[in-house]
């Protein structure tokens, strides 16, 4: 059987004619949360408190998302004051969904390989195999993941993204290495390198590659804003009081080691397009390379479901272009947290909340003055952050000096194994675009899809190229856009349910 | 010249076990069970995914590439960028998003080369 088709306009020219997972008649829900974090939990909340049934789906094991994650169902907590504040902010976000709990059917461990004609999920899961679900409304969660930024030695085992070594030391309670540094931009640096301490990890120094954001201006502007301030301050003050230094506007240069990592390069960038300086460079011993570039929202599924997307550096790259209720340009279809926009936990909540309860308005379950009463606190909220966000935006959106530490010989694609070098002649014949230079290169074909490699490989290209980021395109998302086994999709009795 | 490249696996692996970095205190661990890897013993605690249980003993390569033969390991831990796919259980999985299990069988993915350098 093949999956029904219906493109009334509602797919962009990214749909793709040959898609054919096993399709049987699924199970219609009025509304469909995708992602677990703070804004998919959020959205379920607001949805179900307003009685609008709904399935909230989630790849992991159980419900927190990346930041507020949960430890594994086999560990047991003995002193909760060991615990990060996430897990208190987390705790206090899950407590909330519980006493609506019974208007949500929760499938953890459950991946969306596809969205079809805006509306049809195929999900697949260990447990429940290969199934479809209609969603008269949907709401995409689907966050973030760390910023990808190659320079030589990237790939040696003991160069963590900064999401990597949290999840470790938050949910696996592991040390990830014995002496470290931090490198990369953002105010998430001082949190995990306050973490890779409390851990026991030495940490030589935060390479920050922008400049500091405890400033008169960044202060100004989050004037009000007092948890996010003293947020801020405790994170710079435990460093300060730990002993490791912050040095703004460094980056880690280049990674060392025969096997795995035993040393880094290292030196100061400058301050406008954060260009490495290597006549001030300087070299160190450590094990573990923590790299925190930012992040990039993970947008496949609003790109599946139909949804124009934008480029917007400061926000990440490609987002879905949204109204003010979260609404993407495919009606009732939603996108809240940081798969819309890099924004972070606290904003993920509220737009969670906005697009929850506008679903439970178009499905009639509440009038429009009730909506709007609801919405009201989140909206003042997000109103609020705006000016802060944006000063923190604006001094950590990567630059495009970084994109000058990869040599012709560093990997840009780690699946497929393709260089600068690689990219760089594709380009001189002619490539234009990230498609282009995938069918020269192979650069995207591997098992991460091109989520890892596109955008450093889009800024190498535009060097290249002398064209805006904007006009480097996408990388077309597959399905599956997660792995599954023909076994579970050759199962009939996946199908339905 | 390129100092960062290397060659995996092979007799400077470390033996799983040589060391612990498994965080004490605030948290109690899972049932003690034990793992294979590579065909040698290991120990692990349910609850924790492969490669976690891998990286507390000290084993950091859990993959060698097929192109260039180099060693990778975790990247970025939350399952998108498949750099530690392993062979577990006689499934490629991705070992950041896998559970243990007592018996369990972990060895590292070696794709066949089909001819030569540039087999792509």
């Amino acid at each position: 059987m093949t999956a029904k088709r219906d493109d009334r306009s509602l797919r962009e020219p990214q749909s793709q004619a040959n898609r054919t997972f096993p399709v049987e008649e699924s199970a219609t829900w009025p509304l469909v949360v995708v992602g677990g974090g703070p804004g998919g939990l959020a959205a379920a909340t607001e949805a179900a408190r307003a009685g609008l049934r709904c399935l909230l789906v989630d790849e992991a094991p159980s419900l927190g998302g990346q930041i507020y994650r949960q430890l594994p169902r086999e560990f047991t907590v003995r002193d909760s004051r060991g615990l990060s504040r996430d897990h208190r902010r987390g705790d206090r976000l899950r407590a909330e969904f519980a006493r609506v709990r019974d208007g949500v059917e929760v499938r953890s461990g459950t991946s969306v390989l596809d969205i079809v004609d805006g509306r049809r999920l195929v999900c697949s899961s260990p447990e429940r195999g290969v199934e479809w679900v209609t969603a008269e409304r949907l709401v995409l969660a689907t966050g973030a993941y760390d910023r990808p930024m190659p320079f030589p030695g990237w790939t040696l085992p003991g160069v963590l993204t900064a999401g990597c070594a949290q999840a470790l030391m938050k949910t696996m309670r592991v040390r990830p290495g014995e002496r470290a540094l931090v490198s990369g931009t953002g105010p998430l640096l001082l949190v995990v390198a306050g973490q890779l301490h409390h851990a026991g990890v030495r940490v030589m120094a935060v390479l920050e590659a922008g400049r500091t954001a405890f400033n008169a201006r960044t202060v100004a502007r989050a004037w009000g804003q007092w948890a996010l301030l003293a947020d801020g301050a405790r994170y710079r003050l435990a460093l300060t009081r730990a002993g490791i230094p912050v040095l703004y506007n460094h980056s880690v240069f280049e990674a060392h080691g025969d096997g795995e990592l035993v040393g880094v390069t290292y030196g100061p960038v400058d301050a406008a397009d954060w260009r490495p300086d290597r006549t001030r460079q300087r070299r160190m011993e450590i094990d573990l390379l923590v790299a925190g570039y930012g992040f990039i929202p993970n947008v496949e599924l609003c790109d599946l479901a139909g949804c124009r997307t934008e480029y917007d550096h400061r926000l990440g790259g490609w987002i879905p272009a949204r109204d003010e209720t979260m609404q993407t340009t495919v009606p009732g279809v939603f996108v809240a947290g940081d798969g819309a926009g890099i924004a972070g936990a606290l904003v993920a909540v509220d737009e969670g909340r906005i697009a929850g309860i506008t679903a439970a308005e178009q499905a009639g379950v509440i009038d429009a003055d009730e909506a709007a009463r609801r919405r009201a606190a989140s909206v003042r909220r997000l109103r609020s952050l705006a000016s802060v966000r944006k000063a923190l935006d604006e001094i950590s959106y990567p630059r495009p000096g970084l994109y000058e530490l990869a040599t012709d010989t560093t990997i840009l694609c780690r699946c497929e194994e393709v260089t600068r070098a690689e990219v760089r002649i594709a380009v001189r014949e002619g490539a234009r675009d990230l498609q282009a230079v995938k069918l020269l290169t192979r650069l995207g074909m591997g098992a991460c899809q091109g989520r890892t490699c596109a955008p450093s490989t889009a800024a190498v290209l535009c060097a290249e190229a002398g064209c805006a980021l904007a006009d480097a395109g996408r990388i077309n998302p597959r399905p599956p856009v997660k792995p599954v086994t023909l076994g579970a999709l050759a199962r009939p009795e996946g199908g339905t349910r | 010249v390129d100092s960062h490249r290397g060659k995996a696996g092979g007799a400077d692996r470390k033996p799983a076990g040589a060391v612990d970095r498994r965080l004490a205190g605030a948290v109690e661990r899972g049932r003690r069970i034990q793992i294979l890897v590579d065909g040698l013993e290991a120990t692990a605690f349910e609850g924790e995914c492969v490669a976690a249980a891998l990286l507390a003993s000290g084993r950091r390569e859990l993959r060698v590439t097929p192109r260039r033969g180099e060693p990778r390991g975790m990247y970025c831990g939350i399952g998108v960028c498949f750099e530690c796919l392993m062979v577990i259980d006689d499934r490629h999985a991705r070992a950041c998003q896998t559970p243990v299990r007592d018996g369990m069988q972990i060895c590292v993915y070696r794709l066949p080369a089909s001819d030569g350098e540039d087999a792509r």
